[in-house]
């Protein structure tokens, strides 16, 4: 378990593991496929259990990793559109980085999320491995 | 399926009872262009569009037992993504005016525009952006009564090997 206590997600499908980083972050590991009906079911409670928690335990930042996904739709899109314009409504000091991580190799992975980060400059970067 | 001398390609059909399809043709169009272009950057591109197509095609389909049709085929330096599906009459006026606003303008700003305002929306409305921003694609739109045709045209990239 990590050190806010959130429960990773996993099924045959899709796994998002929540595991401590380092210097006191918080990384959410994605793997398998992100392409159900309505992947904002599982995606969006555990979202937004991490920004609420993330804000309350004052963590300094979430790295989200997204190599080893097979796909996100734009549902699962606009989950991650939810989480990260969260940040826009706080006050710049209650803001926390976050980190999206993709592999340079898979295309939606670079487009899908460095065209996110357009949406809260500054606060979200999108870096390849 | 080849559909003949010159258009090389292939059909897949199904209803949106089947949503597993979806990703099992995204699958089976990724490997199809991977294998005959060994250029994935092309493959990712053609199987997203062809994914986010049928997505659509199922949820706004007229039953769930209606065909969908999605075909794609090499013609010149082009490979066109086709979709073909049965709507609801009050459904068409407003996918008409959605794929207007969508062709039109920067293809970034439009996906960017559509992101701020899928928060507020209960449909994610990001399907077609995505397609004409991430996947560089051209899209067209045939209706005919209740028919709709949403295609995604994609330049060809070089052969290798």
């Amino acid at each position: 378990m990590n050190r806010l206590n959130i429960e990773s997600y996993n099924t045959d499908k899709t796994a998002i593991k929540v595991v401590d980083g380092r210097d006191g972050g918080l990384v959410l590991k994605f793997s398998g496929t992100i392409d159900h009906l309505n992947p904002g079911e599982f995606l969006d409670p555990l979202l937004d259990q991490v920004h609420s928690q993330v804000l309350e335990k004052r963590l300094p930042k979430v790295e989200a990793d997204f190599t080893e996904l097979g796909f996100l739709n734009s549902s699962g899109i606009k989950s991650l559109i939810k989480w990260v314009m969260k940040q826009n409504a706080l006050a710049e000091d209650r803001r926390y980085p976050i980190r999206f991580v993709y592999s340079s190799k898979v295309t939606w992975q670079q487009t899908s999320l460095k065209a996110i980060t357009h949406l809260a400059k500054g606060t979200v970067v999108a870096d390849p491995v | 399926m080849i559909l003949n001398e010159t258009r090389l390609g292939a059909e897949v059909v199904f209803s949106p009872r089947w949503w597993t399809f979806i990703s099992s043709t995204r699958i089976f169009v990724a490997s199809f262009f991977g294998h005959s272009y060994g250029d994935e950057d092309f493959s990712d591109r053609v199987a997203m569009a062809a994914h986010e197509l049928l997505e659509n095609a199922a949820k706004y389909s007229s039953s769930m037992d209606a065909p969908i049709r999605c075909s794609f085929s090499v013609q010149d330096h082009f490979v066109r993504v086709e979709v073909q599906n049965h709507a609801h009459h009050e459904h068409l006026p407003i996918l008409q005016e959605d794929f207007l606003e969508v062709t039109q303008g920067d293809p970034l700003e439009v996906y960017i525009q559509r992101m701020q305002r899928s928060v507020t929306s209960e449909k994610s409305q990001l399907g077609l952006a995505r397609i004409r921003y991430e996947g560089a694609a051209t899209l067209g739109l045939a209706v005919e009564n209740d028919t709709v045709i949403m295609e995604a045209l994609f330049a060809l990239p070089e052969l290798k090997g």
